[in-house]
């Protein structure tokens, strides 16, 4: 993993961070990364504002930068320990950051990664069942079909991510309609 | 024959209604068919009470005591004799009797509409869009013409799922929906909804 002399430094920065306010600065790194978080919410928070900005942000960039380029090396969690270790940075630290990093590298991976990457979920295969709905405990005589549709598509690692919806019998006709279109498509043009 | 049944409380509550002129009782039957749809407006209760000078908790207990009413009755989809049969336990006068009956037929299908609503159900789909794309080159390989479908899916909980197939796969998944398309036309699915009606 190739990070810049200054991200590397950043880390060794961290010293100069009292230690009582590093696991809210993790926090906040890990919920911007989760999406949960806005950055302005650093600026905001009590704790960090004791902190000298431009210490604050080359710290917070550094940190960023190594987690994602982290992920996108796909490093688990001992492997980015052993790297940190190597890097000059406070141990307790490498450790919090680590644990934090575990929990989290498959949602990060997920959420942000994945989306701007151009690997799509492939469709395989599809399972239906059609039920008749009799009644339900705030209504009777519905007396209607109902189909239960499960897509199973397969995700870059080879996991596969099922998608289950259902739909009414008009439904069911437009989404055969619309899939007959498709179909015919690819039949015109070749 | 299906009637509801009121406990002692509610039979309580409804009898309110017959103390009442026929103007008074079909406004606060009026208010129980917007309480229904939605309109919950407690201080809409105060104004009418306040207005028609009666005591609050009367009002609101009977306004309750009405929206049990034409909940069970749109949920049982009561005949008109059936509703007419259930509401006899409150002894209303004729003319209440009359604007029950009437606004029962008029918002029972609505009623029913709201009921399925809140029943227990899947996401449904709202859309299905799809792209033919030709895939010409990528990194591993050049000078191909696959053909790639893209597809994007749109749930009833707001969720959009984007996937890719390729053409066979579109194929077999039409006709395995065609054939589950044809199940409602089946001889097996009439005379299961012949047996159960």
């Amino acid at each position: 993993m190739e990070l810049s002399k200054t991200n590397l430094n950043s880390l060794s920065l961290l010293k100069k961070i009292p230690k009582s306010v590093h696991q809210e600065l993790l926090s906040l790194v890990f919920g911007v990364l989760l999406q949960q978080v806005d950055e302005t919410e650093i600026e905001k928070s009590q704790t960090l504002k004791q902190i000298d900005s431009t210490l604050l942000k080359e710290v917070y960039s550094g940190l960023i930068t190594i987690i994602i380029q982290a992920i996108k090396a796909n490093l688990n969690e001992k492997s980015l320990a052993h790297f940190l270790k190597d890097t000059n940075s406070p141990t307790e630290f490498v450790g919090l950051l680590s644990t934090a990093y575990g929990k989290t590298f498959q949602k990060i991976r997920e959420t942000h990664l994945e989306t701007t990457g151009f690997y799509l979920k492939r469709l395989i295969s599809i399972n239906w069942r059609m039920d008749y709905i009799i009644k339900s405990n705030k209504i009777e005589q519905i007396d209607k079909p109902v189909y239960f549709i499960d897509l199973n598509l397969q995700k870059k690692d080879g996991q596969i991510e099922k998608l289950k919806f259902s739909c009414d019998t008009n439904q069911l006709q437009d989404l055969v309609t619309t899939l007959k279109d498709a179909v015919l498509a690819k039949k015109t043009q070749k | 024959m299906v009637i509801i049944y009121f406990n002692n409380e509610q039979k309580e509550d409804l009898q309110f209604l017959q103390e009442l002129s026929f103007e008074v009782g079909s406004k606060i039957v009026q208010v129980s068919i917007d309480f229904f749809k939605g309109n919950y407006n407690p201080k809409l209760l105060q104004n009418v009470s306040t207005k028609l000078n009666l005591p609050q908790l009367k009002v609101e207990r009977c306004v309750y005591g009405l929206s049990y009413l034409f909940t069970e009755s749109s949920k049982l989809s009561l005949s008109k004799s059936d509703f007419l049969e259930s509401i006899n336990a409150i002894s209303p006068t004729k003319e209440i009797e009359e604007c029950l009956l009437e606004s029962y037929q008029k918002n029972r299908e609505e009623m029913r509409r709201i009921l399925s609503e809140m029943s227990l159900k899947l996401p449904s789909i709202d859309s299905l869009q799809w792209r033919l794309d030709v895939q010409i080159s990528s990194r591993r390989t050049s000078n191909e013409a696959k053909p790639v479908y893209l597809l994007k899916l749109k749930t009833s909980d707001n969720r959009t799922v984007w996937f890719q197939a390729d053409y066979n796969e579109l194929e077999s998944i039409t006709n395995q929906l065609e054939i589950a398309l044809k199940e409602s036309k089946s001889q097996h699915y009439k005379r299961i909804k012949k047996y159960i009606k």
